[in-house]
């Protein structure tokens, strides 16, 4: 690195202007081409795997993407529109139960002292640890038990549970870094700590919890392994089973395949990228702490 | 950092302190009365099923030996003792014999196809029909199968059936030998009231007077509440053990007699018609003595011998009693008092170690009910839903699985045995997929933070032309769920003209069969897969803690005349260790569990298969469900391990727990 650039001289200068564009321009392309690719096959007649490293050729349809909104039962009852219900019902009741418990917890992590705060806060993050097949069958038995199986209030419970030990500590951290005069200076002027909490924190830490709440809507929107256990049938599924059972290595549907990822994922990458900058800020000042 | 907050202590040790300790002791008090009744509950409807279980064996039994005495044939006198049945026990639905190793016209073998009843029946069977023939038809295969040396399980021979609310019913088989061989099977079918089980008087008496002793003391000793506390819970545990083991002794004593009368009433009705050996009368007093429990008794002399070993050596009996029913079997065939031992110990531990964190959070939310009320709901929800799924998956861990009877056996540590010390044959082998995830997991954490480190570095370069363009496109893998990226990459690889092999192909590579049994060729996809995915991950994590580094450190620097290496060195690394050290940490226990692309890219094949997604294998396909929670314990201890150790080493987490 030291030779290659110069600290001074116009031609070093041009060089090590220049020399990133030749290492970025490669991993973009390497990074853009699979997501070009299933776009292509989404657009391609067949249901065949791709054949070729070329995004850009074959004739196009919208067949797939037409099969995928009309898929039905064997006794012809439609199941996308369901399933999509299934999937944003759930993805918005976790992110709203996500959100509302986490901002809660994490604000009071952040500003009291309290008995049992250390080994709450341990709590949370040991949680992070627990391998999913460990819950998966005492979670089976107690939503059996609570009559919760086949439904969308059990996965949402379950997946809002999963989302709030990550989503706490990362608001934690960013309550930690709004000072704590603000606060001061609207108590000694008579305020609650629920209004100095709704009015003056949850504001400031709006970045935050957009990201609290995009982890959240991802954690229920992208989950299949859950939910294929838990739910047995098929207009209790959410997208992402669908998705699995196109790509099934006994009967694959790629082209099927690749239509429903589009659909699927569009909602979460547009999300995604609206909130970019608050996950990039979100996470140097919360869970990752500079 | 971010400005810290004023240590305002909310809860002040002091004045109430001893009248918190002792209701936080009484609240677990009564939680362990609570669970205690239940186990005791549970083991008295453990008995009174035994019971049910053990009658409707004798009843199939009886007509099963009376069809011996005649042949095979349906004789006069099994219809008598079916009338003697009907007669005096009206909660036996029905006596059924199911013919075996019939042919049709076109000589196909048919099994379990005439039921015959012996007696007309009462109340709802229909629904158990199918039930009795499924079984029925299971058994047959078994029996006919004269190569088999697969010994028969008791609970094979009986079914239980709680669809009914309140109703318990029993479907209970036993063969019919003819000539050394089994002619047909005989059914009984009995339905009885769910058994009614008492509270313990005794256990909540015990739970008072302890109770009151700490009460008591407290008030006649305000500063000694603590010795109070301790004084209650060891009387209690000394009173319940000498209390406890006596009542189990006499409930068990009482059982057998109950049993054993039951038993003799059905060879009354067996007497009446035909005078058959049937059962022995009385069995061993004390059925956790050894082979007493549940033991099936010799078949009548009659009979060739070859006949009888055959089948005894087919129907096991050392695992009879095990598998008969989930309550019975431990509480029947072990020394009962152990279990109960335990329960005490583990009860006194709680009241003397709980009690205290409990009375202090007790006060602490009686002093400040606003702040608990911003926590307790989360707090809540995840002991619900996390903990206790987590902790009763660790109990899953010592029981052994059998998806016939769907019935669980406690083996202690059997699970990690066998997973620490996997027999030849087995297809898991615990080592081998530990070396597998550790590779894994290093590998992709590696990659991921070289590429995200050399690409912030890059990235954070003043001047760079469309910074913006590219970090929105690097971070794409980030925005596309796992899932997808998994069976996207899957489909990349697959196939002889795929992608990956056209792109080989251009150089004049051969096509690789990806996802044989290779193991490179299944582990390479993967890699790819997970890092294309991982990378932008630490690659915004390192680019935040980048520009967060002030330039007057650099330009500092730079004067002092340090190399471009040096600084990097000197400064960058070590001020991007903060950010970096709790990512990676993320990142690996993240990695180490990543079951989505293992079990989505090369499906495990090729022995890529890592620890979670075999632990996932063996629940899902094989059904051994301790075995995979036993697995999963693993995982979390060497999780565990492994965090504690990092932050240990590093104090990662230092600045965030403050």
């Amino acid at each position: 690195m030291t030779a290659s650039s110069p600290k001074n001289g116009a031609r070093g200068r041009r060089l090590g202007d220049a020399w990133p564009h030749f290492v970025l321009i490669p991993l973009t392309a390497l990074v853009l081409i699979p997501v070009l690719l299933v776009v292509r096959k989404a657009l391609a007649p067949g249901q065949g795997f791709l054949t070729s490293l070329n995004p850009f050729d074959q004739s196009w349809t919208l067949d797939h993407f037409y099969a995928v909104f009309g898929n039905t039962d064997d006794e012809g009852v439609w199941l996308f529109g369901p399933q999509l219900w299934n999937s944003l019902v759930v993805s918005a009741a976790t992110t709203f139960v996500g959100v509302f418990l986490a901002t809660t917890a994490a604000y009071a992590f952040s500003r009291f002292r309290f008995y049992g705060r250390r080994t709450g806060m341990n709590l949370f993050l040991v949680t992070q640890m627990f391998p999913g097949v460990l819950m998966l069958i005492p979670l089976f038995i107690l939503l059996g038990h609570l009559n919760l199986l086949d439904s969308l209030v059990g996965l949402t419970l379950v997946y809002s549970t999963t989302a709030i030990p990550f989503c706490v500590w990362m608001l934690k951290g960013y309550f930690d870094t709004i000072p704590k005069e603000l606060e001061e200076s609207a108590i000694m002027d008579g305020a609650s700590r629920l209004t100095v909490f709704v009015r003056i924190i949850l504001p400031l830490a709006a970045p935050a919890i957009a990201v609290t709440a995009l982890f959240s809507f991802m954690t229920a929107w992208n989950e299949f392994v859950l939910a294929f256990t838990f739910n047995n049938d098929p207009k209790m599924f959410t997208l992402p089973v669908t998705i699995q059972r196109y790509a099934d290595p006994k009967s694959t549907y790629w082209g099927s395949f690749a239509a429903a990822s589009i659909i699927v994922s569009m909602p979460v990458m547009a999300l995604f990228y609206k909130l970019q900058k608050y996950i990039v800020s979100g996470l140097t000042a919360g869970a990752v702490k500079g | 950092m971010g400005g810290q907050v004023s240590n305002k202590v909310i809860f002040l040790p002091g004045k109430r302190r001893s009248s918190f300790m002792v209701a936080g002791y009484l609240l677990i008090l009564g939680l362990a009365t609570w669970v205690g009744t239940n186990a005791i509950n549970r083991f008295q409807r453990g008995l009174a099923e035994d019971r049910v279980l053990y009658r409707t064996l004798g009843h199939a039994r009886a007509a099963a030996r009376i069809m011996e005495a005649g042949h095979g044939q349906r004789s006069p006198h099994l219809i008598g003792y079916g009338n003697a049945v009907g007669q005096n026990a009206p909660d036996v639905l029905r006596h059924l014999v199911v013919d075996m190793g019939t042919t049709d016209d076109f000589g196909v073998a048919r099994r379990a196809e005439t039921v015959w009843s012996l007696h007309g029946h009462t109340g709802a069977v229909e629904s158990l029909d199918s039930l009795v023939s499924d079984r029925a038809n299971h058994l047959a295969t078994l029996f006919e199968d004269k190569d088999s040396t697969r010994a028969i399980r008791l609970s094979e021979l009986v079914q239980v059936s709680v669809a009914e609310p309140n109703y318990l019913r029993v479907a209970a088989y036993a063969p019919v030998l003819v000539d050394d061989k089994v002619s047909a099977l005989s059914a009984a079918l009995v339905r009885v009231e769910s058994p009614v089980t008492e509270a313990p008087t005794g256990l909540w008496l015990l739970a008072l007077l302890a109770a009151l002793l700490a009460i008591g003391g407290t008030i006649a000793f305000p500063k000694r509440a603590l010795v109070a506390i301790v004084v209650s819970a060891c009387t209690l545990a000394a009173a319940l053990s000498i209390w406890l083991p006596e009542q189990v002794d006499e409930e068990v004593r009482q059982h057998l007699v109950e049993r054993a009368e039951d038993l003799l009433k059905i060879q009354s009705y067996a007497d009446s018609v035909e005078p058959v050996a049937l059962v022995s009368p009385i069995p061993d007093r004390e059925p956790w003595s050894g082979d007493g429990a549940l033991r099936l008794e010799r078949i009548p002399s009659s009979l060739p011998a070859s006949a009888i070993n055959s089948l005894e050596s087919r129907i096991g009996n050392d695992d009879a009693s095990v598998h008969l029913h989930p309550d019975i079997s431990t509480q029947i065939t072990g020394a009962p008092s152990v279990d109960f031992t335990l329960w005490i110990i583990a009860t006194t531990a709680l009241l003397l170690f709980i009690s205290g964190p409990v009375s202090k959070l007790l006060q602490g939310i009686y002093e400040a009910p606003g702040t608990y009320g911003y926590t307790g709901p989360a707090v809540i929800g995840l002991i619900v839903l996390v903990i206790f799924p987590f902790v009763t998956g660790i109990g899953l861990s010592f029981y052994r699985y059998h998806l016939e009877g769907n019935a669980y056996d406690f083996i202690g540590f059997g699970n990690f045995a066998e997973i620490m010390a996997p027999e030849e044959t087995s297809d898991i082998n615990f080592w081998r997929t530990l070396g597998v995830t550790v590779l894994w997991t290093t590998s992709n954490v590696f990659l991921h933070v070289a590429i995200g480190l050399a690409l912030a570095l890059i990235l954070n370069r003043p001047n760079l032309a469309g910074r913006k363009f590219y970090r929105t496109l690097l971070i794409l893998p980030w925005a596309v769920p796992n899932y997808i990226t998994a069976l996207m990459w899957r489909s990349m690889f697959i196939g002889r003209d795929g992608p990956i092999n056209s792109l080989f192909g251009s150089f004049g590579v051969e096509p690789i069969s990806w996802f044989d049994d290779n193991f490179w060729t299944n582990f390479i996809p993967n890699l790819v897969a997970n890092t294309w995915l991982g990378f932008p991950f630490m690659m915004v994590v390192c680019l935040g803690a980048l520009q967060s580094i002030p330039s007057g450190l650099y330009e500092a620097a730079e004067l002092d005349g340090a190399s471009k290496w040096q600084r990097l060195k000197m400064i960058t690394i070590p001020l991007l260790k903060p950010a970096l050290l709790p990512a990676v940490i993320l990142g690996t226990i993240w990695t180490f569990n990543m079951f989505n692309i293992i079990y989505l890219v090369s499906m495990g094949g090729g022995g890529t298969e890592i620890l979670i997604t075999e632990a996932y294998r063996a629940f899902h396909e094989q059904h051994r469900h301790g075995y995979a929670a036993a697995y999963a314990v693993l995982i979390f201890c060497m999780l565990l391990s492994y965090t504690f150790v990092t932050n240990r080493i590093t104090k990662a987490a230092e600045g965030a727990m403050e």
